[in-house]
């Protein structure tokens, strides 16, 4: 495998060419700890080693997602566009990418231009010079507004092609999709996204070279997940095959549900004769403080995973399964999850197989629940169910069956529009409700309301947040010595005696 | 029912254990597992190796003792042992056993309940196999000729070996992949043309999860015809072990494969006491190892791999992993193209962190090596290095040294064997283990001077007056 890899690598250079660089998107505080630690890292926990990955030489830093807002603001009491501030004032070469979904700025229901624009605008004067846009059914039309609005700021604009293991999700959609959203968005880079990590080798051997060759020079980063134990061979498959970039994180922030270790792909980038402008050592630093953290923190680093072919069947699975599984014993019917499972597939199907990301499974999910609970199929539809059908989240690129379509249109509320509705504008009733507020202050308050920001707290920014404790580890040390041990510890303003 | 039979053998009491916990796992705990397995209608369970008998000699255990209890607590399942015709621990005259002492090997283990031996040699002579081959069979023992696989050797050449250990007259062929390098689409390569080679000669595979590929090209080897694997519990599987029994039988429901096996349930069932025994005894669970090229440029064995790994980790020098890994290869060659299996993985990896380490490379020469060089291990495959020559001493001839007159076990582990009187190991109940551990930390000047004890059907009061400290 390693010489075959090397083969073509050498033969794609020719004989006097250099190496090519290949460059790499570091996710630590944003998908690294989103995998590991459920968004639970805190900005005092970031800005000790801020400097120290700005320095290092990746490509990008992402640092925030729509995700880590909620975890910012809901779990940990914390503003997001200050994590956005304070990393920026330490993190002064590499662009900061932070990122917008769709036209989805509170929950999964669409919502006017507007704000989207306003949020974009916050996270650029916030310190983002990267906004990635995130748009699971590929409908472009939903996000051209904001990815112009990004690129007249001047910031760099990705979009994510998600990778979907499904039927019509083959390499030549993948190249229409990637062209498409060259052609009509005119973006830096495509990220080629893996999301679920249940990409294989042959999807990689199949998209990589059919999005290369759709796109020009557009930068091609490619981006998976180590659930299955296949994320770093497969990054460097995607390297081989013309990805640019590949999206990683500072180790032991990696692997098992994360994405592959920076210093291992780097490694063995080289090793295939690429180049990588990575200092590694500097990196272990910042693994030695991370993992020092997990440990002081209480949270897990990256475990390698066990291939196991289960993990293609479903892609209904983890937080989202459990949620189905209460919601079940809850309805007084959980012994028929079964049953739903097995209709989520045919219901997933029926849609167009719409990619596991959310807000579709649970759309998929309520569908199927309804089918099993009432005998027939689509005789009750639940309203996103129809909306979806009716193109209110995107235009859906794979046509749903005709008798399917009719049916959900027919059994639906008939108070949802054929067509989606023109979205209105959020913010001058918001400006109205927080007459003064700034920017970043209406954003939030949008998103989580205002008990929720007001309880907010400023970052620690001090310096005296440390993995270290030297006064617990002496005390633990001087314990283990037992009785009959004496210690005179002195300093200049202290002495300590113990025995 | 499906008649396709899935025959895995269980590596835990050997590689397993080797791999991960190196050779921990005392006579009693191995047949208490042995009892569980045995339950679980396996193919196979080995019971002993080359590794395992000197780990048994260090603990002042009998190895031939050992298979006799496995067979007593399996009775329903085939054992297999491992037998290597070369050895590292360097007594003179016994670095290629001689067939003498390999004909009392095949037959000590025969004696003691083996019904398979699986055979290697790490220099693939046809004479020496025969040899064994033929022992083995004159026992009634089933015969498996180990087929190494190395990535840097074309199909057909390693069909030609097949085709060289078919002729042997062994029974099987096992392709045996210990570094971990065999990829899903190379075995797809490989198998259709060794079975146009060797007919209906069975081909059983042994892999290791070294790079982290391990599990996928099992179920990749099952899905191409592979009907005789060598699998590991849980506990002592992936990284530098096997693939899972467990993840396996599994797993494979879900690759459109419907195969019978062994029994999950029971091997659940060993695989909790395993995991609770490791518990007890302080020792790590395997993990999977991350997906790394470094194993494709040293090709060390799991085993190897895993040793050097740690003491690359140990030393803050993990950065060098690519460094160290090259470093093995280009000894390797240097060597002649010495095959990197047991006995000389391990020295190799051992001299490539020498080399990284020290300012100059082969400012010392690990023992085994050194032999390789003196070629008495046989001569090289190809032309090994001439500078390594001059580094080292000839051997004297003429003098004849005094024969090795230890046990067979000895001759074989390379470890003194303190005699013994054969063990009767009997289970002791946690609240005799509890006291016997009390009173023997009692003796000790630095115990504690007061312990009590109390639980739902015991209370223990230990109380030492050891002067002014109580």
């Amino acid at each position: 495998m390693f010489e075959h890899l090397k083969q073509q690598v050498a033969a794609a250079r020719g004989p006097n060419a250099k190496p090519r660089t290949i460059t790499l998107t570091d996710s630590t505080f944003r998908d690294g700890q989103q995998c590991l630690w459920a968004t639970r890292m805190r900005t005092e926990h970031m800005l000790p080693v801020a400097e120290k990955l700005d320095a290092a030489g990746f490509d990008t830093l992402e640092t925030l997602a729509l995700v880590q807002y909620d975890g910012a603001v809901i779990f940990l009491q914390e503003n997001p566009f200050e994590r956005l501030r304070l990393q920026r004032q330490r993190i002064r070469k590499t662009p900061m990418r932070a990122a917008v979904r769709s036209n989805m700025l509170s929950g999964f229901a669409p919502v006017g231009f507007d704000i989207t624009k306003l949020f974009i605008d916050c996270q650029i004067a916030a310190g983002a010079r990267d906004i990635a846009f995130l748009e699971s059914l590929h409908a472009w039309e939903i996000i051209a507004p904001g990815v112009a609005h990004a690129k007249a700021q001047g910031v760099k604009t990705t979009v994510a092609v998600l990778y979907n293991d499904a039927p019509g999700y083959d390499a030549s959609y993948y190249a229409q999709v990637a062209r498409e959203a060259v052609e009509k968005l005119g973006i830096d880079r495509i990220m080629f996204a893996d999301a679920g990590g249940t990409m294989t080798l042959a999807a990689v051997r199949a998209i990589i070279p059919a999005i290369r060759g759709a796109i020009g020079d557009v930068v091609l980063e490619f981006n998976t997940h180590c659930m299955t134990g296949l994320g770093p061979i497969l990054a460097l498959e995607a390297a081989v095959l013309g990805a640019d970039n590949l999206f990683v994180s500072t180790e032991p922030m990696a692997f098992g549900p994360a994405p592959p270790g920076a210093q291992m792909i780097a490694r063995n980038l080289r090793a295939l004769g690429f180049r990588v402008d990575l200092d590694d050592r500097a990196l272990d630093e910042v693994s030695e403080y991370l993992g020092a953290l997990a440990a002081r923190e209480g949270h897990p680093v990256g475990i390698p995973a066990e291939y196991d072919p289960r993990q293609y069947q479903t892609q209904y699975a983890g937080g989202a399964l459990e949620n189905m599984k209460a919601q079940l014993a809850a309805a007084g019917i959980g012994d028929r999850l079964g049953e739903v499972l097995d209709e989520i597939t045919r219901v997933r199907l029926d849609l167009g197989s719409p990619i596991m990301a959310t807000p579709f499974p649970a759309i998929v999910a309520a569908q199927a629940v309804m089918n099993v609970l009432h005998g027939e199929r689509y005789r009750v539809v639940p309203d996103e169910v129809k909306k979806y059908v009716c193109g209110h989240y995107g235009k859906l690129r794979i046509a749903i069956e005709g008798n399917v379509a009719d049916k959900i249109i027919g059994n639906g509320a008939k108070g949802i529009a054929l067509d989606p509705p023109e979205l209105p504008p959020v913010l001058p009733a918001l400006r109205a409700r927080y007459p003064g507020m700034d920017d970043e202050g209406l954003i939030l308050r949008f998103m989580y309301g205002e008990e929720r920001i007001n309880a907010l707290k400023a970052a620690r920014t001090d310096v005296a947040f440390s993995v270290r404790h030297p006064l617990e580890d002496l005390v633990r040390g001087l314990d283990k010595m037992g009785a009959g041990a004496r210690a005179h510890i002195s300093g200049t303003d202290f002495s300590f005696r113990a025995g | 029912m499906t008649d396709d039979i899935l025959r895995i053998t269980d590596t835990s009491l050997t590689d397993g254990q080797d791999a991960v916990w190196e050779n921990t796992l005392t006579t009693p705990m191995v047949t208490r597992l042995a009892a569980l397995l045995d339950r679980a209608r396996l193919a196979t369970i080995e019971a002993l190796s080359p590794a395992v008998i000197a780990s048994c000699l260090a603990r002042g255990e009998d190895p031939w003792q050992r298979i006799k209890d496995i067979r007593a607590h399996a009775p329903g399942t085939r054992l297999r042992a491992s037998i290597n015709s070369m050895t590292s621990h360097g007594i003179h005259g016994l670095d290629v056993l001689p067939q003498a002492v390999l004909n009392d090997w095949v037959n000590q283990m025969s004696q003691a309940g083996i019904d398979e031996v699986l055979v290697s040699d790490p220099m693939l002579n046809t004479e020496r196999l025969q040899g064994i081959i033929a022992s083995i069979k004159a026992t009634g023992m089933r015969s498996i000729a180990v087929l190494p696989f190395i990535n840097a050797v074309g199909n057909n050449a390693l069909a030609d070996t097949a085709d060289m250990l078919k002729a042997t007259g062994a029974d099987a062929i096992q392709l045996r992949d210990e570094a971990g390098v065999l990829s899903a689409e190379r075995l797809a390569e490989v198998l259709p043309i060794l079975r146009a080679r060797l007919g209906d000669l069975p081909v059983s595979l042994h892999i290791r999860c070294v790079t982290g590929l391990g599990p996928l090209v099992a179920f990749e080897a099952v899905r191409l015809g592979i009907r005789e694997l060598d699998t590991a519990l849980p506990t002592l599987a992936n990284g530098p072990s096997l693939p899972s029994s467990l993840n396996l039988l599994r797993g494979m429901p879900a690759t459109g494969v419907t195969v019978a096996g062994p029994v999950a349930g029971q091997l659940e069932t060993a695989e909790d006491w395993l995991a609770d025994l490791a518990a007890r005894e302080g020792l790590e669970a395997s993990l999977p190892w991350n997906f790394d090229l470094a194993p494709y440029i040293h090709t060390l064995t799991g085993t190897a791999a895993r040793q050097a790994y740690t003491v690359l980790e140990k030393t803050k020098a993990w950065h060098q992993l690519h460094d160290f890994s090259h470093e093995c290869a280009t000894i390797a060659q240097e060597l002649g193209n010495v095959p990197v299996v047991a006995p000389f993985a391990d020295p190799i990896a051992q001299q490539a962190l020498w080399n990284i380490a020290a300012k100059a490379r082969w400012t010392r020469i690990h023992p085994v090596l050194r032999r390789v060089i003196q070629e008495i291990y046989g001569p090289p495959r190809t032309a090994p290095d001439p500078g390594l020559a001059a580094k080292i001493g000839r051997i004297r001839v003429g003098a004849s040294p005094t024969p090795f007159s230890g046990c067979l076990a000895e001759q074989i582990g390379g470890v003194p064997a303190r005699i013994v009187p054969p063990i009767s190991y009997a289970e002791t109940t946690p609240l005799e283990a509890l006291t016997h551990g009390l009173l023997e930390h009692v003796q000790r000047s630095d115990g504690f001077s007061f312990v009590d004890v109390a639980g739902p059907d015991a209370h223990i009061h230990l109380h030492l007056n050891r002067g002014p400290h109580v």
